[in-house]
């Protein structure tokens, strides 16, 4: 080693070991740098840190710089993982669609009705053609000489025995059509028939949209949100169907039949689906609106026909007609003797009919009594073995030594229309049906606490409320008017009270059910100007407490 | 022309005059017995507004004043696009609820524009002091009204009939 080179490595030796330490450090830095693979491997421990401490400092900006990608990574992610994403997405799914439900129901509504709608409606069709099918296959395998003579007998009077299973040639026509908007009321469209007259149709937009609203409010329960569907007058029928933002009401004599509640689905449905968005945000101005689409569904609605019905039940119904018309030959040709016999055999039976249609008991079921040569058979079904065996007692009555074969099954079918109906309606009444009010008032003639004769009726209706309502307790405050000092007010106030509760305890209502007041005060509505004698000698009837119907656990 | 159809709610304390009120502007009654048993009663009347070249299809729904059912009464004022809030000169305690209609109304028709009618002025003379029972900025107008004389009647509803056409 020179001088030199002792010199130096004396001077900066260890610098210069320093400085190729680091030349090396650079140079695998360098490397690292272009290797891909090596840079990840350094950054990837750290990258969570990054967005953490981003999120914190700005989430905005974060936001901000995500969110133009977020769809296509989503939509790419699906594409390509497309189950993954379902399994990571199923358990909010439900909770966000009830989410949604909440906040924006009208939104949720429109968008699955046009499925939903038609849906149902095909599905009730098909409930009753099977139906339809069912009681042809019936009318249609109990042939026998009887069963001809029972429909001629029914033809006679005038009631085709198809019209007594049910009432399925009612006739009835639209007569008119609105289309409303259901938060405002307003009126979006109008038809009705040319022989039909509409005064006013904005304005029964609008009481229509009042009494929903009123019945829906009534009715509502537990934040339930249920729709009213039809209101019956005599034998008009207003039928409603919602779609979201608007709903429809038909107005039409007789009854509502599949084919044109299907019709009404149908057509309203085209509606929403078309000009969703410009029946939500309407405000007043029709020409947001295409009414000329709009009318062209009405107009469908409104040239539904019963024959159209009809003439898809004829096809399914004439054959059976034939078998009458040919079995009736066959009847007429086997001789003088057995036309009388089966005379005398149809008597019977008209005569079993008429009782069976008149019992109470038994009126509302269907049942049919095939009277032959030497025997009685019961046919059909009634609701227990008590009816069956009342059914069995009358046909013993009136068969004239005939045997009783009872075949009647015991079974909770609905048989007859009526009571199908009912049962129908009873489905669509709440559950609780809330007794909201019992406001009745007993006048008083000066001093007396006698309840006057008028006020029977009053008393009645009370006592069977009160038994409809067995939870019901009321209350009786008793009044009087100024006459008289503090003390003799009372006692008179409390008398009549006392009065009422004894005639409602008359008429069957518990004691225990009837609380007494007696108030010297002015009644709530009196005062100084509006206070008058006649008016304050009175008994008020209060309610006390939740009601609810005795029949609602059911 | 344009033509708009709007919903009106009329609310007030019971015995203010909101029904005298409609019947004075408009003697189309088609209504007055029917849908008294389910708390409103509706009434209909056209006006034309030549500023805005617009007509105006009024529907009036008149709430019973009475009703004690209170969430009826809500469900009856949402989707009203106007409101008229009538208050009694006669009863000061009317004049203090107006305060509390419009906190309704502002709860559930937001977007309704307000008009104020402080009714029965033909028995009250002098005027009280008005201002103290209205919101200045959330009504359009509140003026003293007269079903029996007829004062300011028309001018309420056309300062609500313009701002329908707006």
């Amino acid at each position: 080693m020179s001088d030199y080179e002792t010199l130096r490595t004396l001077l900066v030796g260890r610098e210069i070991d320093a400085i190729d330490t680091l030349a090396k450090r650079i140079d695998a830095l360098a490397k690292e740098l272009d290797d891909p693979d090596a840079i990840l491997k350094r950054l990837s421990p750290q990258i969570d840190r990054v967005i953490e401490r981003n999120i914190g400092l700005n989430r905005d900006a974060l936001v901000d710089t995500l969110s133009p990608i977020i769809a296509d990574v989503l939509s790419h992610e699906i594409k390509n993982s497309g189950e993954v994403i379902a399994e990571a997405l199923a358990p909010v799914i439900g909770k966000a669609i009830r989410v949604q439900i909440k906040t924006q129901r009208d939104e949720v509504v429109d968008a699955l009705y046009p499925v939903i709608g038609s849906t149902v409606a095909k599905f009730v069709s098909q409930s009753f053609r099977d139906l339809l099918d069912t009681i042809n296959a019936q009318v249609q395998h109990t042939f026998s000489t009887a069963t001809i003579r029972r429909k001629l007998t029914a033809k006679l009077k005038g009631i085709p025995e198809s019209e007594l299973l049910l009432r399925e040639n009612l006739g009835w026509k639209v007569e008119a059509l609105f289309l409303v908007h259901k938060e405002t009321g307003l009126l979006l469209a109008q038809k009705n028939a040319p022989d039909i007259e509409i005064g006013e149709p904005e304005m029964i937009a609008s009481m229509l949209t009042a009494i929903r609203s009123f019945v829906n409010d009534w009715l509502a329960r537990g934040g339930s949100e249920s729709e009213i569907n039809q209101i019956e007058y005599g034998d008009a029928t207003i039928y409603l169907e919602v779609a979201g933002s608007c709903y429809v009401a038909v107005v039409l004599r007789g009854l509502v039949r599949p084919v044109l509640s299907e019709t009404v689905s149908r057509e309203l449905s085209a509606i929403v689906e078309e000009q969703m968005e410009a029946i939500r945000n309407f405000s007043g101005d029709l020409s947001t609106l295409d009414t000329e689409k709009i009318d062209t569904h009405l107009q469908k609605i409104l040239d539904v026909r019963p024959e159209n019905e009809s003439a898809a039940r004829e096809a399914r119904s004439r054959w059976p007609l034939y078998l009458i018309g040919l079995s009736l030959l066959g009847v007429l040709g086997y001789g003088g003797y057995r036309t009388y016999l089966s005379y005398h055999n149809a008597r019977i039976e008209t005569a079993l009919l008429e009782r069976y249609t008149h019992d109470p008991a038994l009126a509302l079921y269907r049942i049919l009594p095939h009277v032959q040569t030497r025997t009685v058979v019961l046919e059909g079904a009634v609701a227990d073995t008590v009816q069956r065996e009342k059914a069995e007692r009358i046909a013993q009555k009136w068969a004239a030594g005939r045997r009783i074969e009872n075949r009647l099954v015991v079974a909770q079918a609905p048989v007859t229309a009526l009571e199908r109906r009912v049962r129908t309606l009873e489905k669509r009444l709440p559950q609780t049906l809330p007794l909201r009010r019992l406001s009745s008032r007993f006048y008083f003639d000066y001093g007396s606490h006698r309840v006057a004769s008028r006020d029977r009726d009053k008393i009645d209706l009370i006592a069977s409320l009160m038994q409809l309502y067995p939870e019901t307790k009321i209350l009786l405050v008793g009044y009087s008017d100024r006459k008289g000092d503090k003390k003799g007010r009372l006692t008179v106030a409390k008398k009549r009270a006392e009065s009422v509760r004894r005639m409602l305890v008359d008429a069957g209502v518990a004691k225990g059910r009837i609380a007494l007041r007696a108030s010297a005060a002015y009644p709530e509505d009196l005062n100084a100007s509006t206070y008058s004698d006649a008016e304050a000698r009175r008994v008020e009837v209060h309610l006390v407490g939740e009601q609810q119907r005795k029949d609602s656990s059911q | 022309m344009k033509e708009v159809s709007k919903k009106i709610v009329m609310v007030g304390d019971f015995g203010v005059g909101k029904t005298s009120l409609i019947r004075r502007y408009i003697d189309n009654t088609f209504s007055d017995e029917y849908l008294v048993t389910i708390g409103v009663k509706i009434s209909r009347k056209h006006i034309e507004v030549p500023s805005r070249s617009c007509r105006a299809q009024l529907l009036l729904w008149d709430i019973e004043g009475r009703t004690d059912i209170k969430s009826l009464i809500d469900r009856y004022l949402v989707g009203a696009a106007g409101m008229i809030v009538v208050g009694d000169l006669t009863r000061p305690k009317t004049l203090e609820s107006i305060q509390e209609h419009i906190e309704r109304i502002d709860r559930l028709a937001p977007d309704a524009k307000v008009v104020v009618a402080f009714n029965k002025s033909d028995l009250c003379d002098p005027l009280p002091e008005l201002e103290r029972y209205v919101p200045k900025e959330r009504v359009l107008t509140a003026l003293p009204t007269s079903a029996k004389s007829g004062q300011n009647v028309e001018n309420l509803f056309a300062v609500l009939a313009e701002a329908m056409c707006r």
